[in-house]
C-alpha cells in the first residue's frame, strides 16, 4: 500500500544542532565586525590609570619604609638600619624603572631630551647601587646613617629626578599639542576661505580663528625654555635652593599654558560651530 | 550522505567565527595605549590627525571647474571648458561642480596629548611627598 500523506520529517538532534551551530556563526560573524573598531580604539584613560598606579606603589613603599625606620628607631642595630637603608634605597630604584617606562611612553619627548633624562636616570640607577653595596658593607651605626642621609641628599631623586620627568614631558607635550593645534588652524582657515568664497558670511569664524592662533602662540611662548632651565638642576642645587624656584617657575608655566591650550581648543571647536551653522 | 556534509559544514562555520572573534578581541586587546611611539613633535599622531579636512578633500590649488573631455571627436560634453571644442549651446544646461562638504577637522589626537598633559602636571604635583627625610 502506497503512502498518500506527506507528512514532515521528525526533527532530529543533530538537525537541531545545525540549526544552533548555524545561528551561533551568524552570530559570532556580526559580533566581530561589530566589536572589532571598538576593541581597537584607543583608550586615552590608560596613562592617568597608570599615573594612579604608580601612586599607589609609592605609598606602599613608603610604608613599607616607614615601618623599617621604626623597627630601627625602636631597636638601633647595624641590621636594622642597614633594612633601612636597602629599603628606601629599593624604593627609589623602582621609582627610577617606573619613569624610564614612562619616558618611553611619552609620544611628545623628542628625541634630545629622552637622552638626558634616560642620562640623569642612569647616573642615579648607578649611584644607588654604588651606595647600596656600601650599605651592605657598612660595620657601624655612624657609617650606616652618613650613608642612609646621602640616599637622600645626593639623590633627590622625588623632589628633584622626578619633576625633571614630568616637567619636561609636559613643556614637550605642550609643544606637540600647540603645532598640531597650528596645523588645524591652518586647516581652519582654509574652510574659511571656502565658506567665503561660497558667500557664507564667515565674520564669527575670523574672530575665533584669531583667538584661537593667539592662544596656541601664548602657550608656545609660555613654555619656550622650561625643559633647558630644568634638565641641568641637581641634587646641589635643590640643597642650596636654587631648584626649588625654578621648578616652580616651570611648572606654573606649564599650568598657563595648559590653560591657553584649553582656550585654544574651545576656540577650534566655535570656528567649527560657526562655519557649519 | 549529503545531509550530513550539510551540518558538518555548518558547525565547521560556528566554530571558524568564534574562533576569528577570539582572534580580533585578543589582538586588539594586546594594543598599546600609545599607538606612535615618535618622539618628534612633528611626527606625532596629532598633526596627522588634524590635518582631517584635508583628507579626502582637493588640495587648496586644485580647480573647481569640471575635466576637459580627452576625446574632441565625441563633441562638447557637458561642462566641458576645452578650448579645443566649441563653446557648448546656451540651451544646454551646465553642469555646476557640487560644493565640496563641510568636515571638520578631527580633534581627538590633540585632545589626548592634553590628556597626557594633564596626567604629567598630576604626577609632577605630587612627587615631592615621596621622599621624606632622615629624622
Amino acid at each position: 500500500m502506497t503512502r498518500t500523506t506527506n507528512r514532515p520529517a521528525p526533527r532530529t538532534r543533530t538537525a537541531r544542532i545545525a540549526r544552533i551551530a548555524g545561528l551561533l556563526a551568524a552570530l559570532g560573524v556580526a559580533l566581530t565586525v561589530a566589536a572589532a573598531p571598538v576593541l581597537a580604539a584607543p583608550r586615552p584613560a590608560t596613562q592617568a590609570g597608570a599615573g594612579q598606579l604608580a601612586q599607589a606603589e609609592e605609598l606602599t613603599a613608603r610604608h613599607r619604609c616607614a615601618a623599617a625606620w621604626r623597627a630601627a628607631a625602636a631597636e638601633p642595630t647595624v641590621a636594622n638600619y642597614q633594612a633601612v637603608g636597602f629599603c628606601e634605597i629599593d624604593r627609589r630604584l623602582a621609582t627610577i624603572d617606573r619613569l624610564g617606562s614612562a619616558i618611553e611612553d611619552a609620544r611628545a619627548l623628542t628625541d634630545d631630551h629622552q637622552r638626558a633624562l634616560e642620562q640623569i636616570l642612569d647616573d642615579a640607577a648607578t649611584g644607588l647601587r654604588e651606595l647600596r653595596a656600601e650599605i651592605e658593607a657598612d660595620a657601624s651605626l655612624a657609617e650606616l646613617r652618613e650613608d642612609i642621609r646621602s640616599i637622600f641628599e645626593d639623590f633627590r631623586i622625588y623632589v628633584l629626578v622626578v619633576r625633571q620627568v614630568w616637567l619636561v614631558v609636559a613643556a614637550d607635550t605642550v609643544d606637540a599639542a600647540g603645532a598640531a593645534l597650528g596645523e588645524t588652524g591652518a586647516d581652519l582657515a582654509v574652510l574659511i576661505e571656502r565658506a567665503e568664497a561660497a558667500g557664507q558670511d564667515v565674520t564669527e569664524a575670523v574672530e575665533h580663528h584669531a583667538a584661537m592662533e593667539a592662544a596656541v602662540a601664548a602657550a608656545l611662548a609660555a613654555v619656550d625654555g622650561v625643559a633647558d632651565d630644568v634638565l641641568p638642576l641637581t641634587p646641589a642645587d635643590w640643597n642650596d635652593g636654587t631648584a626649588g624656584p625654578i621648578l616652580r617657575a616651570a611648572r606654573q608655566a606649564i599650568a598657563d599654558a595648559r590653560a591657553d591650550l584649553r582656550t585654544a581648543m574651545t576656540e577650534a571647536r566655535q570656528v567649527v560651530a560657526a562655519l557649519a551653522g | 550522505m549529503p545531509r550530513r556534509h550539510c551540518r558538518r559544514r555548518m558547525l565547521t562555520l560556528a566554530a571558524l567565527a568564534v574562533l576569528a572573534f577570539t582572534v580580533v578581541a585578543a589582538g586588539c586587546g594586546r594594543r598599546p595605549s600609545a599607538s606612535v611611539t615618535s618622539g618628534a613633535p612633528g611626527e606625532s599622531p596629532a598633526a596627522s590627525a588634524a590635518g582631517g579636512p584635508v583628507a579626502g578633500q582637493p588640495g587648496v590649488g586644485s580647480p573647481s571647474s569640471p575635466p576637459a573631455s580627452a576625446d574632441a571627436s565625441t563633441g562638447p560634453t557637458p561642462g566641458a571648458t576645452d578650448s579645443a571644442t566649441p563653446p557648448p549651446d546656451a540651451a544646454t544646461p551646465v553642469a555646476t561642480p557640487a560644493p565640496a562638504p563641510f568636515t571638520p577637522p578631527d580633534l581627538t589626537a590633540i585632545q589626548h596629548l592634553l590628556d597626557e598633559l594633564d596626567a604629567a602636571l598630576g604626577a609632577d604635583a605630587t612627587a615631592g611627598n615621596d621622599e621624606g627625610s632622615v629624622p
